[in-house]
């Protein structure tokens, strides 16, 4: 497997050498990639937007490895990237805590390290992506210029003990910030459809009016979403998720659903890419690019629907 | 133990308890569920103003069809002294086959047919290989859930099927005030019971999990039981997975995720035994219902999640130690 890596990579310099002229191994810029896990679809989205990017500087060259959600898989890649003195590591962590000692190594090796969509607990890094308290802060910004006066609202937690669970939530109650909205309920759909339709339900037998429903997912909003249609009660009632997933862009065309927050895969990608690229240049890399959330509703939704 | 046996015993032990009256052993035996259930219905009223209203009630029948479905299934098992731990994975496999079918050829009926043809399959695999190469039904059924997630995840590439048309009828839909889903519950609860009550199928199953070595000597075979059982349990939660992907209305690759828990809890609650032998399924459903009632509840009087897992926790816990206790009790009388 190495052996044939070494081989590609011999090609890969030869070719450029070739067609540059002026290129030679020695100036190549390698990247390495250590991706969470291939099978999830935004890290993968993610990571394909990382591969358009490279490709506009031809003297940077990426080399990928997928760690399948194993935390001590990503730590022996890290080792190989840095035994094969790359240049900058790209590393998509499989857990905050576990990517620890191998940003260490690469830091004691000099190498420079960019911890994409999730950050490191520990160790010299730059952090690039979006911050889950954000998202929140986007639903409560929404909820905040929308709800009625005297609004009753209820908010779906995510999966308890997860930060971004905790994250979103605080977010939302930072920035909704009105003492006269009142949230009714707060329980768990553990990021799940069928449970947020289970809790709307119940909540729809407890409380005769509310005005909207914030939710720390898409998935559980759309399961709020069903429960409210059952119910005949989807008129005058919010609704806010988070991830944009295409049935929430669609139920926001429809009217049904208020808001979701999309988080940029592609834009993340780009933001890594240009911070490999300042290293490159020489440049002291950054503690964090942030890449902000974008609030989809009505007013933008078919922009995203395109894509 | 024979059935002939069985059902001796069983008569000497209503004599027995006749004669001594007053015993709560016995009692809870008999009408433990049924007592349980009352009590938490009048304490959820009385909690609650909201929960005895006719849109309530409609509501967490609504909600313990899917978890009913599967225990009906899984009592089967655990009569015949196994388990099976694999029936939320094969619950979201047989759902998102049936809704992708469903976007295919635009046909409930195809949708539905697929659907439980996976349900059959994957319990023909659990029933062969547990008696065929004899192994425990826990370990192959926990292999069982890690392939039926794996295979989910992978024919869905990880993203929700959507675009499900007329297939949220069955989930969503009622024919005047009763929802559509409940009616299927009825016609699977009565189907089990006959199974379970009035078929040599039924008798066997009983006889097998009282005592498998014996069953063989009578001239029964075992081994075509649980296969038998496996395929019926998977066909419930082949059916299970249609009502819960069409009640969502959309086939979610990540669903059903721990539903074998609140089954197994809702067997358990229900009076029927882990060690095998004895149970019925009219107990499984108030065991079901007792955890759609205090689930409901819970969310009703808005309890933390946190608190929830907690309270969930202990109702197993004490269903499984009020049956080894009046087992014990029973045991000691006999003796």
């Amino acid at each position: 497997m190495k052996l044939f890596a070494k081989l590609a990579l011999a090609c890969a310099v030869s070719v450029s050498a070739l067609s540059t002229g002026a290129a030679s191994a020695a100036e190549k810029f390698i990247v390495g990639y250590a991706n969470m896990a291939d099978t999830d679809v935004f890290v993968m989205a993610r990571k394909n937007a990382f591969i358009e990017a490279a490709k506009s500087d031809p003297a940077v060259e990426v080399n990928f490895s997928d760690a399948n959600n194993d935390a001590s898989k990503q730590l022996d890649q890290i080792d190989n990237f840095i035994a094969q003195k790359v240049n900058a590591i790209v590393v998509v962590p499989v857990d905050y805590q576990g990517i620890v000692p191998g940003v260490e190594k690469a830091n004691a090796a000099g190498i420079p390290v960019i911890a994409l969509g999730i950050q490191s607990a520990g160790g010299k890094y730059t952090f690039v992506g979006s911050k889950n308290i954000d998202a929140g802060r986007l639903q409560g910004e929404f909820m905040k210029a929308n709800l009625p006066k005297d609004a009753k609202i209820l908010y779906l937690e995510g999966t308890p003990g997860l930060s971004h669970t905790q994250e979103r939530k605080k977010g939302f109650g930072d920035a909704l910030g009105r003492t006269d909205v009142k949230t009714l309920a707060s329980l768990s759909a553990n990021y799940d459809r069928a449970e947020g339709m289970k809790v709307t339900e119940d909540w729809i037998q407890s409380f005769s009016k509310f005005d909207g429903i914030i939710a720390a997912n898409d998935q559980m909003a759309l399961g709020a979403l069903e429960a409210l249609k059952g119910a005949n009660r989807v008129k005058g009632v919010l609704i806010s998720g988070v991830d944009g997933v295409p049935d929430a862009l669609t139920a926001i065309k429809a009217g049904e659903m208020s808001q979701t927050i999309f988080q940029d895969a592609a834009g993340q990608a780009k933001a890594a890419f240009e911070v490999v690229e300042g290293i490159k240049k020489g440049e002291q890399p950054p503690a964090e690019r942030l890449v902000p959330f974008a609030s989809i509703t009505k007013e933008n939704v078919n922009q995203f629907i395109k894509k | 133990m024979s059935i002939e046996t069985a059902t001796k015993s069983e008569k000497q032990g209503a004599k027995a308890s006749l004669l001594s009256n007053v015993n709560f052993a016995q009692i809870y035996r008999k009408y433990g569920t049924v007592l349980i259930f009352i009590g938490i219905c009048i304490l959820a009223s009385l909690l609650s103003p909201t929960f005895l209203t006719e849109a309530n009630l409609t509501n967490v029948l609504r909600q313990v069809v899917v978890v009913s479905l599967l225990a009906c299934g899984v009592t089967f098992i655990i009569i015949l002294g196994h388990i099976d731990v694999s029936l939320g994975s094969v619950l979201a496999l047989c759902g998102v086959i049936a809704t992708s079918v469903m976007v295919m050829t635009g046909s409930v009926v195809l949708a539905v047919c697929a659907g439980t043809a996976v349900g059959v399959l994957t319990g023909l695999i659990n029933g062969f290989v547990i008696t065929f190469f004899r192994i425990p039904s826990f370990i192959m059924t926990l292999a069982m859930t890690t392939v039926a997630r794996g295979a989910v995840l992978l024919y869905t590439g990880g993203s929700p099927i959507t675009g499900l048309g007329d297939f949220k009828i069955i989930g969503q839909g009622s024919l005047g005030p009763v929802p559509i889903s409940v009616l299927i519950l009825v016609a699977f609860v009565i189907l089990s019971w006959v199974l379970l009550n009035k078929t040599k199928f039924g008798r066997y199953v009983y006889a097998v999990g009282g005592n498998e070595r014996a069953s063989r000597a009578s001239g029964i075979n075992p081994d075509s039981i649980v296969v038998k059982a496996f395929i019926l349990n998977g066909i419930l939660c082949g059916v299970a997975g249609i009502v819960l992907m069409s009640r969502i209305n959309s086939g979610q690759p990540a669903g059903g995720v721990g539903y074998e828990f609140d089954a197994i809890t809702a067997v358990v609650v229900g009076g029927t035994s882990l060690m095998g032998g004895t149970g019925t399924i009219t107990g499984t459903i108030i065991g079901a219902m007792i955890i759609g009632v205090i689930n409901n509840i819970l969310n009703l009087l808005n309890v933390s999640s946190y608190w929830q897992q907690i309270i969930k926790g202990l109702i197993i816990a004490i269903a499984v130690i009020l049956d080894v206790w009046t087992k014990s009790a029973r045991n000691k009388k006999k003796a």
